[in-house]
């Protein structure tokens, strides 16, 4: 009996690892694998960090996903015309109080300055009365450069924030070129949108300010003393930098949809000879490759007019704001002239006008920058995939 | 900047201040001429050091800025390894449906993974491994390995999941 337990210990002893080894499981892990077009590339959430923030919190959470279809579902509801109302009417409402609390000071300063004029008569002297108006003019120069200085920060505040896009998207718009086999339209786009950047960067941030400064200060000059006539000298101004600016973008313009179009045939063109590393194996399995070229296709065009649509909505999002505030400050300007012009307070109407002016140069400057990037994202939406 | 333009305005209203107290006659016109060619003077005091800026800018001693960006190459790697990924993922999806019709298995039951090397510049599988579960288990796992041996001459070994 020892003997037979023994030889049982044995026996189990032996087998014991020789089964282990026959019976063990092969276990290996396993990566987790997208298809082309599931997950969007990672320069997808830096482009998302460079949008502010008070714009971001407008925005749906699903935007922030790197899902294609979860953003694509939130593109989706960006692009309905109620959340783009309810957002402009948001943001129209915030501004039209700050406007309503510069008119009435205003209204206040033009009354006074009006009801001096009527006495001046009563003064008996005609250089009181002058100085009375000029002390008129002094208070609304003030409350106009103080509340104009804001205005010309969020226009900085703007291009900087279209700065930080631009070089976000730069990445982001290569990738997604590249993905689809248009490699030279990726070295195009980049290229030009590098370009549009060193522009704005060195000659456009730089120079709106100190152009708008001048402009205001000849305004001044002339509502102060109305025999030093720098009006049409401002307005030469004003035309001819409005047009500089405008000539610069549209070369800009013509440039990049001209490469990135050309770029785009001649990728098609290119690969038509492209090669898997895999392909020669596929039809072994059973697939095809132009099913797969067919695949890949339709998933890179839809990740590109999803990015491509969603950075345009983003764009308007993060133009609206300065658009509506410069827009409603105009409004606001013009509104004071109209009621200077009725008091009979050439004057101060003159300043308001050229101030109004001014805001709207500013509209325009900001929209013809815009146009660029608008340009860059609707050439990236709609591409010709080069694989399909 | 901001000097040049508090120099403007105090200029302007220094002027217009010194035109309110200008007593009368024929010494107001001078001394409103002079208040004017001073604020003129103000005006174009900038344009000393836009000139020389100007006169480069013309002869094109301007460099823009550098940005590192890719080039035609490194976007040429980047579609290759999109490619790749695409392929190789397409080919797996391949091989589980030739599996699943060859051994009447089902979607669910039935999974591959497929390891890669590079042999010549190009991509050939080393190993497959064919994961099988649900009432797939039952199936004869020798057969699948040596009909997947056979297709794409790699290893290939099966596993209960």
């Amino acid at each position: 009996m020892n003997l037979r337990s023994t030889f049982q210990k044995i026996l189990l002893l032996l087998l014991g690892p020789v089964l282990l080894l026959t019976l063990s499981l092969n276990v290996s892990a396993e990566e987790e694998s997208h298809e082309i077009g599931e997950e969007l590339p990672e320069e997808y959430l830096d482009f998302l960090e460079a949008i502010p923030e008070d714009i971001a919190e407008l925005l749906p959470e699903e935007l922030f996903s790197k899902n294609t279809d979860e953003v694509g579902v939130a593109v989706q509801e960006m692009s309905r015309f109620s959340y783009l109302l309810h957002t402009l009417l948001d943001l129209i409402g915030l501004r039209l109080q700050d406007c309503l609390q510069i008119l009435a000071p205003l209204c206040g300063i033009l009354i006074l300055s009006a009801v001096c004029r009527t006495l001046k008569t009563s003064f008996g002297s005609e250089g009181l009365a002058k100085a009375f108006s000029f002390c008129a003019t002094l208070l609304i120069t003030v409350a106009l450069i103080r509340w104009s200085s804001r205005s010309l920060e969020s226009v900085t505040d703007y291009f900087s924030t279209l700065n930080a896009l631009t070089t976000a998207s730069i990445p982001l718009m290569g990738a997604l070129y590249a993905m689809g086999g248009n490699v030279a339209s990726a070295v195009a786009a980049s290229g030009g949108l590098s370009l549009f950047l060193g522009i704005m960067e060195n000659l456009v941030s730089r120079s709106i300010l100190p152009f708008c400064g001048i402009c205001m200060a000849l305004a001044l000059v002339h509502a102060v003393d109305a025999n030093l006539r720098t009006g049409s000298l401002l307005t030469t101004l004003k035309k001819n930098y409005t047009t500089a600016l405008s000539f610069l973008m549209m070369l800009l313009l013509a440039m990049l949809g001209a490469q990135t179009t050309l770029a785009a045939r001649s990728d098609t063109l290119a690969m038509r000879s492209a090669k898997f590393a895999a392909g020669t194996l596929i039809p072994v399995v059973g697939g095809s490759v132009s099913e797969l070229l067919r695949t890949v296709s339709a998933s890179v065009g839809f990740l590109r007019g999803t990015v491509g649509i969603c950075g345009i909505l983003l764009l308007l999002l993060t133009l609206l704001p300065t658009l509506v505030e410069l827009l409603l400050l105009r409004f606001t300007w013009q509104l004071a002239a109209s009621l200077a012009d009725v008091l009979g307070c050439d004057g101060e109407k003159k300043l308001l006008e050229e101030f109004a002016s001014l805001l709207g140069f500013l509209v325009a400057a900001v929209c013809i920058c815009s146009s660029v990037f608008l340009l860059s994202l609707t050439l990236l939406a709609h591409c010709t995939v080069a694989l399909g | 900047m901001q000097t040049y333009f508090l120099a403007l305005i105090s200029t302007a209203f220094l002027a217009a201040l010194v035109g309110l107290l200008a007593p009368g006659g024929g010494l107001a016109k001078y001394i409103k001429l002079l208040t004017s060619l001073l604020l003129l003077c103000v005006l174009l005091s900038p344009i000393q050091d836009a000139i020389p800026a100007l006169q480069a800018f013309l002869n094109g001693e301007w460099e823009l800025p550098e940005l590192d960006l890719p080039n035609e190459d490194s976007y040429k790697e980047e579609l290759n390894q999109a490619l790749e990924g695409a392929s190789t993922l397409y080919f797996t999806q391949m091989l589980t449906q030739t599996l699943q019709a060859e051994f009447s298995i089902d979607a669910e039951d039935l999974r591959c993974d497929v390891r890669w090397s590079t042999e010549n510049e190009a991509l050939r599988p080393t190993r497959v491994t064919v994961i099988l579960s649900g009432r797939a288990i039952w199936k004869d796992p020798e057969a699948i390995e040596r009909f997947v041996k056979e297709l794409l001459e790699c290893d290939c070994v099966c596993a209960i999941e």
